[in-house]
């Protein structure tokens, strides 16, 4: 496991515009640090080209201009070896738990038995051993969920990339999905890089809140987490700090009441 | 319960034919009952038609002929299908050539089909080719166009490349809908067997040349007889390809 850390200097991308649209502008010269082994947040409104960044980030797109290092080192172009959890299902539904969490191995060319025994550590792990055998439509979201992130870890990737992934689950399983990354993070300290619109959820998770703008995207705000884990929701200064993160947002026209 | 549920509707249906050609109103010749349906069935099982060619042969016969075309139509509609629903550019040069001839009714093709592939086993076979040929090509690309491009991206970012984008994405995302489009290509097959084994056959072998022959003697049980007896061979076949496609699809 070897946790890299990630900086992005004046990132541009520009889709060109279809049908004789205008082109579209979605990030603008962003600048973005994530240390290695941190837990970094994104946080802005829907429609901040958080999901374009990310796929930026896994290499599964190009940009337009601007620079993306891991480790200091330049990355090239094709994707990354980065662990990617989305907000949508993108488990493999003919596959097994278990054979979506041998993915990446499987893909790496890893025998096996090893890798049998690789993605059952994994499931231990995130308790999910159970239902190894069982495909995506018989899990219930929150194991879809934590499955997705097992998939996207076991392979021992440079980053986490997350993108909503608790999103679409209900109130009481995004507590415990949060509670669950929380710990498998103070273990683990993987490279981190956590995009959400719930200001709350970036609180209670990072190390840092990076407050972005709506497209063309740039960073507002970097806001460091003062606090140790696990957190509490209803502390003092986790409403000061959401407080903090909404008045960013406010002030620049990003909230409107 | 569902399968007491199945024999009971057919009972019915038989026993409500029974019952209309029993009290029909109609010329006596143009109502075969089951009963004699059922004696044809035997005759066709004892003595033939013609006399030796037994029914369970025709059916063999016309089951090779429809499983040659179907997977003929498999290896080369699936491969079609494939590259038309992964490519854009190859949907946009080939789909107009493609809905050009998919409407052509394969019997429209016969006088062609004799004198490329002669009278026998070849022309029948392109025939029915040709009536499954399409709904593969279209399942296969329609497959291949759902499967959802976040799959395609998970698998990326775990290092798979183009082979792996196929093998483990594509193909296993297709499935349904190709396995749907053979279930009605051969579904197709089957309603071309009559007309392509009426190009003639070679061996007299045949359940569409069969009733063709039975036609000629004027012996509507006999074909009706053949018409059950290619019905039964369908739902045999209908009934593999459940079991095949249950567990292929096991996930679903």
């Amino acid at each position: 496991m070897m946790s890299a850390s990630l900086s992005i200097h004046a990132l541009r991308k520009v889709f060109a515009g279809l049908n004789g649209q205008a082109p579209a502008t979605i990030l603008d010269g962003l600048d973005l640090n994530v240390p290695a082994g941190s837990f970094v947040s994104l946080v802005g409104l829907n429609g901040s080209g958080k999901t374009t960044l990310l796929r930026l980030i896994a290499g599964l797109d190009a940009p337009t201009t601007g620079e993306i290092r891991i480790n200091g080192e330049l990355a090239g172009s094709g994707p990354r070896p980065v662990g990617m959890v989305s907000q949508e299902l993108a488990l493999l539904p003919w596959r097994t738990t278990l054979g979506n969490v041998e993915l990446g191995l499987e893909l790496q060319g890893m025998a096996r038995h090893e890798r049998w025994e690789r993605a059952m550590d994994m499931l231990r792990l995130f308790g999910l051993e159970g239902c190894a055998s069982q495909y995506p439509r018989e899990l219930s979201g929150g194991m879809r969920q934590k499955a997705a992130i097992a998939r996207a870890l076991v392979a021992g990737p440079e980053l986490l990339l997350m993108d909503e992934p608790f999103s679409a689950l209900d109130c009481q399983i995004r507590s415990r999905l949060q509670r669950f990354l929380v710990e498998l993070w103070t273990r683990r300290r993987d490279t981190v890089l956590f995009v959400t619109h719930d200001i709350e959820e970036a609180v209670i998770l990072s190390d840092t809140v990076v407050v972005i703008s709506q497209a063309p995207t740039r960073v507002l705000e970097v806001i460091s987490v003062d606090m140790p884990r696990p957190r509490e929701r209803t502390a003092v200064r986790t409403n000061e700090l959401r407080r903090r993160v909404l008045s960013v947002l406010k002030s620049m026209g990003e909230v409107r009441r | 319960m569902n399968r007491l549920r199945a024999l009971c509707s057919i009972a019915a249906a038989v026993c409500l034919w029974q019952l209309v050609c029993v009290l029909g109103a109609g010329p006596k010749a143009a109502l075969i009952s089951p009963l004699e349906v059922g004696a044809a069935l035997a005759e066709l099982c004892v003595n033939g038609m013609p006399p030796g060619n037994l029914l369970p042969l025709h059916a063999l016969y016309s089951l090779g002929r429809v499983l040659t075309g179907v997977l003929l139509a498999v290896l080369l509609g699936g491969p079609l299908g494939l590259a038309l629903g992964a490519s854009p550019s190859a949907r946009r040069a080939l789909s107009p050539l493609v809905d050009f001839l998919r409407p052509v009714p394969p019997l429209a093709w016969i006088p062609l089909a004799i004198v490329w592939f002669g009278i026998g086993f070849g022309s029948a076979v392109f025939l029915i080719f040709l009536g499954a040929f399409f709904p593969i090509v279209l399942g296969t690309c329609s497959g291949v166009r759902g499967v959802d491009p976040l799959l395609v991206d998970a698998v990326r970012t775990l290092g798979g490349g183009r082979r792996d984008i196929w093998l483990k994405v594509l193909l296993p995302g297709a499935m349904p809908s190709v396995l749907t489009g053979i279930k009605v290509g051969l579904g197709i097959g089957w309603m071309t067997l009559v007309a392509a084994e009426f190009t003639g056959v070679r061996q007299g072998y045949g359940l569409g040349y069969m009733i063709m022959s039975a036609r000629d003697l004027q012996r509507l049980d006999l074909v009706v007889a053949g018409m059950v007896g290619i019905g039964l061979v369908g739902l045999a076949l209908e009934c593999a390809l459940g079991c095949l496609y249950k567990h292929l699809l096991r996930w679903q």
